[in-house]
């Protein structure tokens, strides 16, 4: 990737993340620093150029080709290439030909059943559609991604999957269905593809025999083709703090991908249903990879949650903006997490405080009194603060959330109560029928 | 050494076959008598005179027999007298069996020649280490001629009786068995029958060392084995005149091979004269013909170096071991200059070989690992030994260098002959003398090494007036052949060189090999400050686990390695890690033998001889120590700031969350003083600065621990003592907070950072760390900048009560608990909670990326050696 050209892009991810993607799967992201000129245009058309090549995209390779040089014609190599890949095309298009047609067949299709082997053997009397048929139709399911028709890829992968029987070759039509799905960009296929996700997920952790080393790349190219699934689905960040934070997923972004601790952190920041969960993993993994990854938004939840630095906190805040507009991903959360980590600071910071001025609570909060007041005015009216302001001196008093002795041993007690009830209920039910 | 045997034993029967084919024309199928087994030992040494007969030498051999008859004779003067008897009484017997043979009677001949091997039995002690009488090889001469003649008369055979014949068939056979030993003997008197006269008195060419003989009662299994091997041995010398006297223009490739096969023949036997033997291989190297056979006889010279130590616990002679670094470079030099001589162990050494045409492939035999194996076992053997403190240590250690040079040398011919799993051990090897080096001393080691090739380049020049051969005790640079060889380039960085040489042994080594490749390594990142690549590493490969099932230096190593991965922690500033890695090796009480750095007497058992000895086996050499004293210093520093601020927080159960068992012990006993009088000791100070820091007096604690003299051995003193400052000081506000809040209603922001010397905003970092954890009941008021205490001390009752309240919980936890293990049914939580995440992955060192880190439990266990019985 071309050198940086601003200190703000210190934090961009791209280049960690390509290593785990798809090719096709890069080209979004690359569109997007483009967009954002982080880098030097002529540089990243350049590498464009060079990832369409491995591609059988040439149309588009050959557009970028004239926008880089300015020129016309494209070179010689390509059009002979254009040439080749068409006629690879035609090719498989007439191998695959006999199946397709079986499978555009409603009343086929219908009689198809789970047993997979009985399928084949049912197109096999019925149409004479053997297994090289079948084949050809995964080969042509591939080429028609690298050429960029995505929908029909998708489409035929699916069917694909439904006759084949290599568990192999079914895990990499599935991971070509999802990277399809991902790149047609819309709202159905997130659907689907969120599904996929999971479906590889299981089949990632079912593979008793795969080596672990395997096992954990796929797991962590899982976890980065996920961000686009999630991060583009409306119940996204709770899957991503789910998967994220399942241990063989922890595991792996350990040892692989650290950075992919920033996504955790603002999934887990911005999670509204389940405020909180998870982040008491978060930090301590945060913690421990400290000495390989940090960037802005981990170091946030540092300052807020370990050093309670609300000040430094502040300051993290601030580059953070700046780090989530360049993000392919988190772009689009970057109020929601701005909102939301406000609310982290001033939660915490009500809990070891008693009094607090208003001014400075504003100055934390990066806003100034007045709007500070009717923002903290609001929170004690939705009753999410038990706090009342002193105009007078123009401070917040907290509540008291201490117990007392007395308090605590009832709550105890209470607890033990219920408990040995609900034992006692076992026992009796256990023993009884 | 046991290969020797068995290939002399296969070689020298073939020989003997052929002589005695010449002797005997029927042949007979051999059954073994087991009585004059005993009588067969001492005649080898007959064998060989006459051996050397057989090369038509009889100059010098009779010279030399005529000295040692000397000194025989010298010896026993006394007893001559009842020698002359028995030797009447051996002629009687065999002139008695002359007799019988007249009438053949066999029968008679059986039973005679039984009384006629006692005599020689009963002679035999008169003669120590001496030849058998003349008239009984004549007598075995004229028994053998008459058997086949007898065997040849058909006619005879058929008139003799039963009992005769059957006689007869016994005597043949065990005839043709007990002449086999004598097979050359008897060929020479066959040859020269006349010499009789000088005969009776004639003893044998000394075998060396009487006192071999006298313990040679208990050890007539070796003896007869020994027995039947013929040739070789005390042929050197004798030989070696001849060769050495020869014009080395004449030696010719097969004489040489003759040679050493008679040497090697010799290996192994008992008397074999060891120096003698590497002399002749010496001269031999000298005048070899040929690539392959210069290997050849280097090898073998390596091999009886290695035999001239004697005794398991002994090392190999300083001398000695040069030498045969010395061989081995030149070795490894004829490998690389004549690609066609490949090295095979399994090549058959004593196989007779017609001299290879120049540039034909040549196997060899040799185990080039092997060697460089045993050098380095010997040279840690030396420096186990050695006294540390002497001149004579230093001077072993500048061998490092050499060695570390072979090494690089013999990797790369392994590398290029594809001999993978024989690089990895290398490799190994050199790792072993790499990974506890810091970058001070390895650069030291670096300019060692140039300096010795400067000096050796100019020696070159020097040597060429003085032609002294260097196998003096000194170590004198103009030695060439001691010094790093010039072409060798030392790596420059420590570091890339490790991991080259681990990536290399990770891919070919066997199990234990990267185990121990993993761990040097591991303690190789530690001394380098890398606490967490060393962390991750170790966890990775998962030798937590399996440590237990290896050996115990393995252990060992593993030791070291989590006692440098605690130091690191501790130069890092990460208290409880170095405290979870120094735990368990303090904890034990053992730390000497667990670190193999002396023995420590323990109180309540005796060790025995043996296990002492193994003991001594194991231990670390001087320089490769880890300072005892640092390590108590960092482990007990460690303790009391974990310790000293959680004693605070429960001042009525200080034990009921013990982090340091260790420290509370020491804590206890320091308490129980009557008197405490100025630190002495490392002990000491920790236990005086942990009871400054308890009442909150961070200076004085900080002195305390400032004065421990182990700081002065970090190599970044101050970076580390300001750290401990930095450290003393916030546990020293949370021991104070701990302890005091509850005589406070308020505490001031500014008056705590007064006290402790620290900015505000750690201060609040730390307070409210405390509030947020529930161990400090206040909360600031932010417009005053202070703590607000807002809980009482409870009362006695209301503690009581709520140490009640937890109690029965307890009890509902164990009967849920106990519930759940009846139905079957334990909650994920509860399993959750002992594995902690960790090891879930399995993966192997399957490279460096390595898979399956497992993090969560910072608790290494200690491999403890066993003491004694295991091993």
């Amino acid at each position: 990737m071309a050198a940086a050209n601003s200190s703000s892009s210190q934090y961009e991810l791209s280049s960690k993340l390509v290593q785990y993607l798809d090719l096709h799967l890069t080209l979004p992201i690359m569109e997007y620093l483009q967009e954002r000129g982080l880098y030097n245009e002529e540089d990243i058309l350049r590498a464009k150029l060079a990832l369409l090549d491995k591609t059988n995209m040439v149309d588009f390779a050959m557009d970028i080709y004239k926008g880089l040089n300015g020129v016309e014609e494209v070179p010689q190599e390509m059009k002979e290439r254009r040439t080749q890949v068409v006629g690879r095309l035609r090719q498989l298009q007439a191998d695959v030909d006999p199946i397709i047609k079986c499978l555009q067949n409603r009343h086929v299709v219908e009689k198809f059943r789970q047993d997979k082997s009985f399928n084949l053997q049912f197109l096999q009397e019925e149409f004479q559609i053997g297994a090289e048929h079948v084949e050809a139709l995964y080969q042509y399911a591939r080429f028609q991604f690298n050429c960029g028709n995505y929908s029909l890829a998708a489409e035929l992968l699916q069917s694909y999957r439904t006759l084949c029987t290599n568990s192999e070759r079914n895990m990499s039509a599935l991971w070509g269905k999802l990277a399809a799905e991902i790149l047609m960009h819309e709202a159905v296929n997130i659907q689907e593809a969120r599904e996929d996700v999971f479906k590889l997920k299981e089949a990632i952790d079912n593979q008793t025999f795969a080596p672990p080393l395997m096992q954990l790349q796929q797991r962590t190219w899982l976890l980065h083709w996920s961000l686009y699934v999630f991060w583009n689905h409306e119940n996204g960040r709770n899957d991503i703090v789910d998967l994220f934070l399942s241990p063989a997923y922890m595991s792996a972004i350990q040892i692989n991908a650290p950075h992919l601790l920033r996504y955790l952190a603002v999934a887990v920041v911005i999670n509204k249903k389940k405020k909180g969960s998870g982040l008491k993993d978060v930090i301590r993994s945060i913690q421990q990879e400290s000495y390989e990854y940090s960037d802005p938004v981990t170091q946030f939840l540092e300052c807020v949650f370990v050093h309670y630095d609300f000040d430094g906190a502040q300051q993290k805040l601030k580059e953070c903006e700046q780090v989530l507009d360049n993000d392919f991903f988190l772009a689009a959360y970057k109020d929601e997490f701005i909102e939301n980590a406000r609310l982290f600071i001033f939660e915490t910071y009500c809990r070891i405080h008693q009094s607090v001025s208003i001014a400075l609570l504003g100055e934390r909060l990066g806003m100034d009194q007045e709007a500070a007041e009717k923002w903290i005015a609001s929170l004690i009216l939705n009753a999410k603060l038990n706090a009342k302001i002193d105009s007078k001196s123009g401070t917040v008093v907290m509540g008291t959330q201490s117990q007392t002795v007395h308090e605590q041993l009832i709550e105890k007690a209470k607890v033990l109560s219920v408990r040995t009830y609900v034992l006692a209920n076992t026992v009796v039910g256990s023993t009884k029928p | 050494m046991s290969k020797f045997w068995g290939r002399g034993d296969d070689s020298e029967e073939e020989e003997e076959q052929t002589e005695e084919e010449e002797e005997e024309s029927s042949s007979s199928s051999g059954s073994s008598s087991g009585s004059e087994s005993g009588s067969d030992s001492d005649s080898d040494s007959d064998s060989d005179s006459d051996s050397d007969e057989d090369s038509d030498e009889d100059g010098p051999n009779k010279f030399l027999a005529g000295s040692s008859d000397s000194d025989s004779d010298g010896a026993r003067r006394v007893v001559k007298s009842e020698k002359d008897k028995r030797a009447g009484e051996l002629a009687q017997t065999a002139e008695d069996i002359r007799n019988k043979m007249k009438i053949n009677d066999w029968s008679s001949i059986q039973e005679l020649f039984d009384t006629l091997n006692q005599r020689l039995e009963k002679m035999k002690k008169f003669f120590v280490g001496s030849t058998v009488p003349r008239v009984y090889l004549r007598l075995l001469v004229d028994l053998e001629d008459f058997v086949v003649e007898t065997g040849a008369n058909k006619d005879i055979k058929k008139k003799m009786s039963s009992t005769n014949s059957k006689a007869y068939n016994t005597m043949r056979q065990r005839l043709k068995k007990h002449n086999m030993v004598f097979a050359e003997q008897l060929q020479k008197v066959r040859e020269n029958p006349d010499e009789e006269s000088e005969e009776e008195e004639r003893p044998a060419r000394g075998r060396r060392g009487g006192a071999d003989d006298s313990d040679s009662g208990d050890e007539s299994g070796d003896e007869e084995r020994a027995g039947r091997e013929a040739g070789g041995l005390g042929a050197g010398p004798k030989a070696k005149d001849k060769l050495l006297t020869m014009d080395p223009k004449e030696i010719t490739y097969e004489l040489v091979a003759r040679k050493m096969r008679e040497i090697i023949m010799a290996r192994g036997r008992r008397g074999t004269d060891k120096n003698e033997a590497v002399e002749m291989l010496t001269y031999l190297v000298g005048v070899s013909k040929g690539p392959a056979q210069r290997f050849e006889v280097l090898a073998q010279l390596t091999s009886s170096l290695f035999d001239l130590q004697t005794g398991l616990t002994a090392c190999l002679p300083t001398p000695v071991w040069k030498k045969a670094v010395a061989n081995l470079f030149e070795m490894i030099k004829i490998l690389q200059d004549n690609p066609h001589v490949k090295v095979d162990e399994s090549a058959e050494a004593l196989e007779e070989k017609a001299e290879p045409a120049e540039g034909a492939e040549v196997r060899v035999w040799g185990n080039v690992v092997a060697f460089v194996e045993r050098l380095d076992e010997e040279l840690f053997k030396s420096l186990q030994v050695i006294d540390p403190h002497t001149h004579e240590y230093m001077a072993r250690l500048r061998d490092e260098p050499v060695y570390l040079a072979l090494g690089t040398k013999v990797l790369e011919y392994l590398q290029r002959v594809g001999d993978q799993s024989g690089a990895a051990r290398v490799a190994l090897r050199m790792v072993e003398h790499l990974y506890y080096k810091t970058d001070v001393v390895y650069d030291a080691w670096r300019k060692l090494t140039m300096a010795q090739q400067q000096a050796a380049a100019a020696g070159v020049a020097a040597a060429a007036a003085a032609t002294e051969e260097g196998e003096e005790e000194e170590e004198t640079p103009g030695l060439g052949k001691l010094l790093v060889p010039s072409d060798y380039v030392m790596a420059e960085s420590c570091h890339e060189l490790m991991r080259s040489l681990v990536g290399g042994i990770f891919r070919h080594g066997d199990e234990r090999t990267k185990a121990r490749a993993m761990l040097c390594y591991i303690y190789h990142k530690a001394i380098h400050d890398d606490f967490h690549g060393a962390r991750d590493l170790l966890l990775m490969s998962h030798l937590q686990d399996s440590i237990q099932h290896m050996d115990v230096s393995t252990m060992i190593l593993y030791n070291r390695a989590v006692a440098q991965l605690g130091l690191a922690a501790f130069r890092a500033g990460l208290i409880p890690e170095a405290h979870a890695c120094l735990n368990e090796l303090y904890g034990s009480g053992h730390i000497k033998e667990l670190l193999a750095q002396g023995i420590s007497m323990g109180k309540y058992h005796e060790k025995t001889p043996e296990q002492e000895l193994m003991e001594k086996k194991r231990q670390m050499p001087f320089h490769m120590h880890i300072t005892l004293e640092l390590l108590e210093s960092a482990y007990l520093t460690a303790a009391m700031l974990l310790e000293v601020p959680n004693m605070a927080a429960n001042p009525l159960n200080p034990k009921k969350k013990m982090i340091s068992k260790s420290f509370h012990r020491i804590w206890d006993t320091y308490a129980r003083q009557a008197f405490t009088g100025p630190p002495e000791n490392v002990r000491d100070h920790i236990m005086a600065a942990s009871r400054a820091l308890a009442q909150g007096d961070w200076s004085k604690s900080y002195e305390y621990l400032r004065s421990l003299n182990a700081w002065n051995l970090l190599p970044r003193k101050e970076a580390v003592l300001t750290m401990l400052r930095a450290k003393v000081q916030e546990e020293a506000v949370r021991t104070y907070l701990l302890s005091y809040s509850h005589q406070y209603a308020s505490l001031s922001l500014d008056q705590l950072a007064q006290m402790f010397e620290l900015p505000d905003k750690q201060i609040y970092s730390i307070a409210s760390k405390m509030m947020i954890a529930e161990e400090l009941a206040g909360s600031w008021d932010q417009p005053t900048r202070t703590i607000v205490m807002t809980a009482a001390e409870a009362s006695r009752l209301q503690r009581m009560a709520l140490g009640l309240a937890d109690k029965a919980s307890t009890v509902v936890d164990l009967n849920e608990r106990a519930l759940a293990y009846r139905t079957g049914g334990l909650r994920d939580a509860d399993e959750e909670g002992g594995g902690g995440g960790r090891g879930r992955r399995g993966g192997q060192w399957d490279d460096e990326g390595g898979s399956g880190r497992a993090r969560g439990g910072l608790v290494w266990p200690a491999a403890q050696c066993a003491q004694g019985k295991t091993c």
